[in-house]
């Protein structure tokens, strides 16, 4: 299981690949929530097994 | 303006919807004189709030006189007949621009009303126009509208407009949407109550959206009681809104009577009182204590939740709003203030795995809280842990953690759009700074019936509700 999450030396890379220019006062910022947002769902993802599937249509019963 | 005789009557601001209804149906008030009076208030107190984004004078004026014409020919239409509201500037009005309070959005002129507001205009409603909220619903500050207890504070968000108009009686009643806490927080914020119905309860057509899978509709009011009116119009599926679920919908109205005595409410040992203000601490145990006088029986449990919940939520909101946005993000992006740009921008970086994988967490705490939910009707918690935060403040502290408006504001509400459970706010008391404090109280899928239930029971048995603001512009109103 990979648990490095992105890094924000690579946030141009991303920016390349989804065609968007990330405004540069917002860079650290959005690096910073990715960074953070994908350490934590990771720390959640680990512990669930594979057979446990996305909610793709939410039904909260 | 001439009213009637009766007291209650002549103070407008203090009118619910129930009694207003109920002067309305004997004929001791009109349509017309009650939207005149309301219209007159926001005159006064607006400029100072600033919670409307347009004021439909001529249409809501027109609308009351027609509700007026339909009562003289016998038509009544129910509790919300010639009932002035408020909606959100997210719910397309038909010929009304709907800005979502955006740079983007400033000349969106829809075609056709949402689902809501149709309901609403049936229900015999009169629009008084559109109000503020947080650029796209996507934070919670609400600029430029102020707090009507203290204007040097925010409204809270992102439903801020229809919170500080309902306080302040600009309205009886008003239309939120809550992806992450923007009916509850701003419920709170404002000493009002509101419902995050479950999720699918109410349509969404019509309304622009936050984030498609967390996004939730409902109302926002004076009184709990004005909530089951309102959502007895709303609530039920709607075959052009494929997140709405088609379970039957009760007359909430008939969910209020009785007690209370048996009903077991759980209190979380952990993540929600967890970093509280003082003031909300105290005021939200004194309510539990209240609940136990009443005869409820009150139940420790631990809530599967800690922090992580919250990346998981950040992480669905931010990639599905940056999806909703991405056509228009690529040409306007310079449109959108840097807030709500940078979340954008977050969204468009997520990485799928990141997305599905918070999609698979959410799944494992709804089974987790339903677990942990199985001995008791519902939850109750604070819906903030702090009072409405000062203009211009970015960040809070409360005790030795430093964090955003946004987190701050979100901690102990989104984790209920997570897992899409009905969730009210209801006044429980008053900072020392004047302030008024919020009490969360949490319920099974789709029964919203307890949780109005309990709401409403804990209002009958207080008066925190019934407190008014002293409002700029009506210096001569005794709150």
């Amino acid at each position: 299981v990979i648990k490095k999450a992105v890094q924000p030396a690579r946030l141009d890379d991303l920016e390349v690949m989804a065609g968007i220019s990330v405004k540069e006062v917002n860079k650290a910022g959005v690096s910073a929530l990715l960074l953070s947002i994908r350490g934590g769902v990771l720390q959640i993802a680990d512990t669930l097994p594979i057979e446990c599937p996305p909610a793709l249509f939410f039904d909260p019963r | 303006m001439t009213f009637h005789g009766d007291r209650e009557v002549n103070d407008i601001g203090r009118l619910d919807i129930a009694a207003a209804a109920k002067a309305i149906s004997s004929k001791s008030l009109s349509c017309a004189e009650l939207t005149e009076r309301t219209l007159e208030r926001i005159a006064l107190v607006d400029p100072h709030l600033r919670a409307y984004v347009e004021v439909l004078t001529d249409e809501a004026r027109a609308s009351a006189m027609e509700a007026d014409a339909e009562i003289r020919s016998g038509r009544y239409r129910g509790p919300l007949h010639g009932i002035p509201v408020a909606i959100k500037a997210l719910y397309d009005v038909k010929g009304v621009r709907t800005t979502s309070c955006s740079r983007v959005r400033q000349d969106y002129l829809p075609q056709a009303d949402s689902t809501v507001v149709r309901m609403l205009r049936e229900a015999g409603a009169v629009i008084l126009g559109m109000v503020t909220c947080h650029e796209f619903a996507f934070g919670f500050d609400s600029v430029p509208t102020r707090n009507p207890w203290n204007i040097d504070h925010i409204p809270s968000g992102s439903s801020g407009g229809t919170g500080a108009a309902v306080a302040a009686g600009l309205c009886f009643a008003g239309t939120g949407t809550d992806t992450g806490g923007s009916i509850r927080a701003p419920s709170a914020a404002n000493g009002i109550a509101g419902i995050k119905p479950s999720y699918g309860r109410v349509s969404k057509t019509g309304v622009t959206s936050l984030s498609w899978s967390l996004d939730h509709a409902g109302p926002m009011a004076k009184s709990v009681r004005d909530l089951a009116i309102l959502l007895n119009i709303m609530a039920g599926a709607d075959p052009k809104d494929p997140h709405t679920i088609d379970v039957e919908v009760p007359d909430y109205t008939k969910a209020l009577a009785g007690d209370i005595r048996g009903m077991r409410l759980g209190v979380p040992t952990n993540y929600f009182f967890d970093d509280v203000q003082p003031a909300v601490g105290d005021a939200v145990t004194e309510a539990i204590r209240q609940f136990e006088k009443l005869g409820a029986t009150i139940v420790s449990i631990t809530i599967p939740f800690d922090g992580r919940i919250m990346d998981s939520w950040v992480a669905i909101a931010v990639a599905e709003a940056a999806v909703y946005h991405q056509q228009s993000f690529r040409g306007k992006a310079d449109l959108y203030g840097d807030d709500v740009r940078l979340l954008l921008e977050a969204g468009e970086l997520t990485l799928a795995t990141t997305y599905i994988n918070a999609q698979r967490a959410r799944l494992s705490w709804k089974s987790s809280l339903k677990k942990a939910m199985q001995d008791v009707d519902v939850i109750v918690t604070p819906t903030l842990p702090n009072t409405a935060m000062k203009v211009g403040e970015t960040t809070i502290k409360i005790g030795s953690k430093e964090e955003t408006v946004f987190a701050v504001s979100a901690r102990f509400c989104a984790p209920f759009d997570m897992v899409g459970l009905p969730a009210a706010s209801v006044p429980c008391g008053f900072a020392p700074n004047g302030l008024p404090i919020g009490l969360q109280i949490v319920g099974k899928p789709f029964d919203e019936e307890t949780v109005l239930k309990l709401s409403h029971t804990f209002e009958s048995n207080t008066d925190y509700h019934l407190r008014r603001p002293r409002l700029p512009g009506l210096v001569n109103e005794t709150p």
